[in-house]
């Protein structure tokens, strides 16, 4: 411990005064105004990062680091240099702070003395944009205005009854927090930290006359600066008023404290009628008087008369008078009192104020549009958001866990839109849809046909049965039962939908639309033929019908792309998905994923021309747009990886078709489950080009993957892919020198192939070709060379694949046979 | 950046020497320029020594030094004297302890409560900084006597000058500055009896 010097005399001593107390004690108030580094640790929180520093001190999140739990709190740390003389004081204060409860007042946790002096506080942590600021930005109305400073009142009004007060309001410590409340920061922070340096560490403008005088300090004082923070809430600008002043300091130079009051300034106000502006204007200057007896008795009272200026009552601080309360009454109740105003003033008067009242209502009315139109614009945003963004993001790819809890919070969300919205049904309708929607997409069929079937029947009460809405709504209703792969009763719903839309006539959008989903239902049970003719049909009756979309007119283009290429059309089916894509991009614009993915159609009538390269540039590009786009999981990359893996390997690149095939693979694993049907079909394709590749190890852990997953057939779609796994086992075993088991596999895969694929088939010639390689490979015996030579013809004509075989054959029947 | 404090960054390159020098003939306000100067040096250094490193013991010439080299590069060199610096230094140094001695002092009467519960080392910071006020009052009533018996106080106590930097402050040789030193303690000792 230093020995205090007993004489000043003591202080000569070469280095005593600069090794002594007061020096270290300088410098601890110093660097109170310094950072203090993360990581460092007060009472039972570690900061995390500075988020602000003011007047009074820095402001840092911290979290609590004691091991009891997991809390995130603002801390707030000042000067301790001329705090309070008692800890005992000081701790008391902290107990009372602590204890207030106010859903207006961020709470007071914890606070302590760190070792270097200064005084550190732990509240709540409010993340929020400042009154002044969230007001401006938002371009609130008066009396939403109001509203916020209305609750600040309150929350002092609520502290001033327990004996405490905040002696630091502004701005900055009033903020918005996630709900839309306000919340006041800081509370009695001022007065824990003591007076006798207080008005140094006031902002400067926001301290109250007394406060500057170093007077005694009462709730008149939170009046005062409530009454600046109501006009700077009213402004429209950044305030340009604030006289200048000193840094709020520490220097040692006397400080001007005096001469740094913030001035009112009304004429920076948001609109309003000239008579409100004086009556509001009168209230701001009674609660920031200069003499704090002349103004409002108490907070309380000065929001009282607030809610009296909201209510067109006469307010208190308006020198008033009969002409005054008689304005007041006209207002409040313009017809009866224009009939007062006729009787006793005669009709000059009546004029007069009505002239007013008109003025008025016009400024109203124009308030009123602009708030009307603010409203459909947010409403609009919001339905924006649900039906692009979060059903975009929520493709019927992104079935896994990360997904489910938004799932889970839409379902609920459905029962409060009926709680909320009762007296709203068109708004409700819209909600409903647009949450059935995202479930679906979701993956939740069974909560989304139920709020569809809320949003039918809201449209419905509304419109009646057969209102183009309802139909409208009804076909999304019917995703559900496709979603759901009940095509019977998709079928029946869809009959349903175009009996009802048949008064509005062949040509109306939706009775195209109900046969272009009936001719989507034809593709995918199969019937491609009767798809055709249902999208042209579609097709030929939106031409130059002006009620149809582009978008709706690139779907049925799509879709007759994808039919026409089942119908080996390939040609014509080329031409649809070019004239679906250069809708789209009409409509969407040309690097809308919607537009882009039209390459998957034009790829696949590529390949039917055996046109591959090109559907090999169109996939490669698309690929990595999605992939640059949605990541590698989304549902259209998936697709375009596989596909151009797939073509890729058609192509004999075989060493560049790993890659998009395993990027497919792992998406599809993530999505589908190892054991999926899809993720199996993946995981062939990518063993196939692996085996060609020569990569024989790396294809037989794909196959064994395949086998550990899982994997079952679930329908005659995977049996198909299944039957081709068994060719790909094959024709590994063949390269890894196994023919008995290559011959095994290939008779298994024979047998299946046979049932899925017609006679020509280049499936079952690939089957043939590797089975005889198989049995040459067992024994090259002349029986073996005759099957051989047999695939000769067919191999022939058979193309590159035939060819690629032909080389195989030619190199087994070489080396056997020198 | 080349200015990192605001009260420099208000300063053109000719001004800073310019207030300097006013500082030195006697002008009050360039003079509570210089000494923001200094203490926003302190900060700077306050940080250090207490923002974390851990070591806690200070250079207070090293300060001086920083503060002098800080205000060469914003264009006082070669006008301003490194010696003639020193000694303002030194002057800034007492002004800013006497404030904060002030302050301290203040601080306890204004309070008004009962001081039991107040710490050791608050105890032992507010004896210091009652000694210091007076020995400045001390020093104030010694310059009446003698000008240059202050400066090699403030030199030696307050910016912690060895006797060799104290003599080229003064721009005297080594002996008569602790001679003077020498000198300005007996007086002290003298006007503190009385």
């Amino acid at each position: 411990m230093n020995s205090t010097p007993r004489s000043p005399l003591d202080l000569l001593e070469p280095g005593a005064l600069l090794a002594g107390p007061l020096f270290r004690s300088m410098l601890g108030k110093v660097a109170n105004q310094s950072r203090l580094p993360a990581g460092t640790r007060l009472g039972a929180f570690r900061i995390a990062e500075e988020i602000g520093a003011g007047g009074m001190g820095v402001v840092y999140r911290a979290e609590r680091d004691d091991g009891q739990y997991r809390q995130q709190v603002a801390i707030k740390c000042v000067s301790g240099g001329g705090g309070p003389d008692s800890q005992a004081l000081f701790r008391r204060e902290r107990q009372v702070l602590a204890e207030i409860r106010h859903p207006h007042i961020a709470r007071l946790l914890d606070g302590g003395e760190h070792s270097d002096g200064r005084l550190w506080f732990a509240m709540e942590l409010v993340d929020g944009a400042r009154i002044d600021a969230h007001v401006r930005q938002l371009g609130l109305g008066i009396a939403a205005r109001l509203g916020l400073l209305r609750q600040a009142i309150d929350a002092v009004s609520f502290a001033h009854q327990r004996l405490l007060l905040h002696r630091d309001i502004k701005p900055g410590n009033v903020l918005i927090d996630a709900d839309g409340g306000v919340k006041l920061l800081d509370f009695g922070i001022a007065s824990l930290v003591g007076d006798s340096n207080a008005v140094h560490a006031y902002s400067p403008g926001w301290a109250s006359p007394e406060q500057l005088a170093g007077a005694e300090v009462g709730p008149a004082s939170d009046q005062y600066q409530l009454g600046l923070l109501l006009d700077a809430v009213l402004r429209n600008d950044v305030a340009p008023a604030v006289l200048s002043a000193p840094t709020p300091a520490t220097t040692g130079a006397p400080a001007a404290t005096g001469s740094t009051a913030r001035r009112v300034a009304p004429e920076c106000w948001i609109a309003m009628p000239a008579a409100r502006r004086a009556e509001l204007r009168a209230i701001v200057e009674r609660a920031t008087a200069f003499d704090a007896t002349a103004r409002y008795g108490s907070v309380a009272e000065f929001g009282a008369e607030l809610d009296r200026w909201l209510q067109l009552r006469p307010v208190a601080a308006h020198g008033g008078g009969f002409w005054y309360g008689l304005r007041c009454a006209v207002r409040r109740h313009p017809l009866v009192a224009s009939g007062i105003a006729a009787t006793l003033l005669g009709v000059a008067l009546l004029i007069g104020a009505f002239s007013w009242r008109l003025a008025q209502e016009r400024d109203l009315a124009r308030a009123a549009a602009a708030r009307a139109e603010r409203e459909a614009a947010s409403a609009q945003a919001i339905n924006q958001f649900l039906r692009n963004d979060l059903i975009r993001a929520a493709d019927p790819y992104g079935v896994n866990a990360k997904d489910a809890p938004i799932g889970e919070l839409i379902e609920k969300a459905i029962p409060r839109v009926q709680e909320r919205l009762a007296e709203q049904p068109a708004i409700a309708a819209e909600l409903y849809a647009a949450l059935g929607a995202t479930l679906l997409n979701l993956g939740k069929p069974e909560p989304a046909a139920q709020a569809m079937d809320l949003a039918i029947e809201r449209l419905t009460a509304l419109h009646g049965a057969r209102d183009e809405r309802v139909l409208q709504q009804r076909l999304y209703r019917a995703d559900v039962e496709e979603y759901a792969a009940r095509y019977d009763t998709l079928r029946a719903q869809l009959d349903a939908i175009k009996a009802d839309a048949a008064p509005l006539g062949a040509k109306h959008r939706v009775a195209i639309a109900v046969d272009r989903y009936l001719a989507w239902c034809d593709y995918i049970t199969g019937d491609f033929a009767a798809a055709a003719s249902g999208f042209e049909d579609a097709r030929q009756r939106s031409i130059g019908n002006a009620s149809v979309d582009d978008e709706s007119r690139a779907s049925i283009q799509a879709g007759l792309s994808l039919a026409l290429s089942r119908l080996n059309r390939y040609q014509e089916a080329l031409d649809a998905a070019s004239e679906a894509r250069r809708l789209r991009s009409v409509a969407l614009g040309p690097d809308h994923p919607e537009t882009l993915g039209i390459g998957i159609e034009s790829a696949t009538a590529l390949v039917g021309l055996d046109r591959i390269e090109e559907a090999v540039r169109i996939l490669g590009d698309i690929y990595l747009r999605f992939r640059e786009r949605f990541g590698p999981a989304h549902s259209q990359t998936i697709i375009a990886a596989h596909e151009l893996g797939v073509n890729l390997g058609r192509l004999e690149r075989f060493d560049e078709a790993i890659a998009p095939l395993a990027a497919a693979v792992e998406a599809k694993r993530a999505a589908f489950g190892p054991a999926s049907g899809n993720t199996m079909n993946s995981m062939a394709q990518l063993a196939l080009v692996q085996v060609r590749a020569g990569r024989v190890d790396a294809a037989q852990a794909t196959v064994d993957a395949i086998a550990s997953g899982g994997y079952v057939a679930q329908n005659d779609y995977d049996r198909r892919s299944e039957s081709l796994l068994y060719r790909i086992m094959g024709e590994i075993a063949l390269a890894d020198g196994r023919p008995e088991e290559a011959r095994r596999l290939c008779e298994q895969s024979r047998g299946e192939v046979e049932k899925f694929f017609p006679e020509g088939h280049l499936a079952r010639l690939q089957t043939r070709a590797c089975l005889a390689l198989a049995y040459w490979g067992i024994d090259p015996s002349d029986r073996a060379r005759q099957d051989l030579l047999a695939l000769q013809p067919s191999l022939d004509a058979a193309g590159r694949v035939g060819a690629f075989w032909q080389a195989k054959v030619d190199v087994a029947a070489g080396a056997s046979n020198p | 950046m080349l200015f990192p404090n605001a009260v420099l960054a208000g300063y053109a390159m000719g001004e800073v020497t310019k207030l300097l020098e006013r500082a030195r003939g006697g002008d009050a306000a360039a003079w509570d320029r210089v000494v923001e100067l200094i203490y926003d040096d302190l900060k700077r250094i306050a940080r250090g020594v207490l923002g974390g490193q851990g070591s806690a013991t200070l250079n207070p010439t090293g300060l001086v030094h920083d503060c002098y080299l800080r205000l060469s590069r914003a264009g006082a060199e070669g006008v301003l004297n490194r010696d003639h610096f020193m000694a303002l230094a030194a002057r800034a140094m007492r002004q800013l302890m006497l404030n904060h001695a002030r302050d301290r002092v203040a601080a306890k009467r204004g309070g008004g409560a009962q001081h039991t519960t107040l710490g050791e080392v608050a105890a032992e910071v507010h004896a210091e900084a009652e000694q210091l006020i007076a020995l400045d009052a001390a020093l104030t009533r010694l310059a009446a006597i003698d000008e240059r018996l202050v400066r090699v106080v403030e030199c030696r106590v307050f910016a912690g000058l060895t006797e060799e930097e104290t003599a080229a402050a003064m721009e005297t040789s080594l002996r008569s500055a602790q001679r003077l030193y020498l000198d300005a303690r007996t007086q002290l000792a003298g006007l503190l009896a009385g």
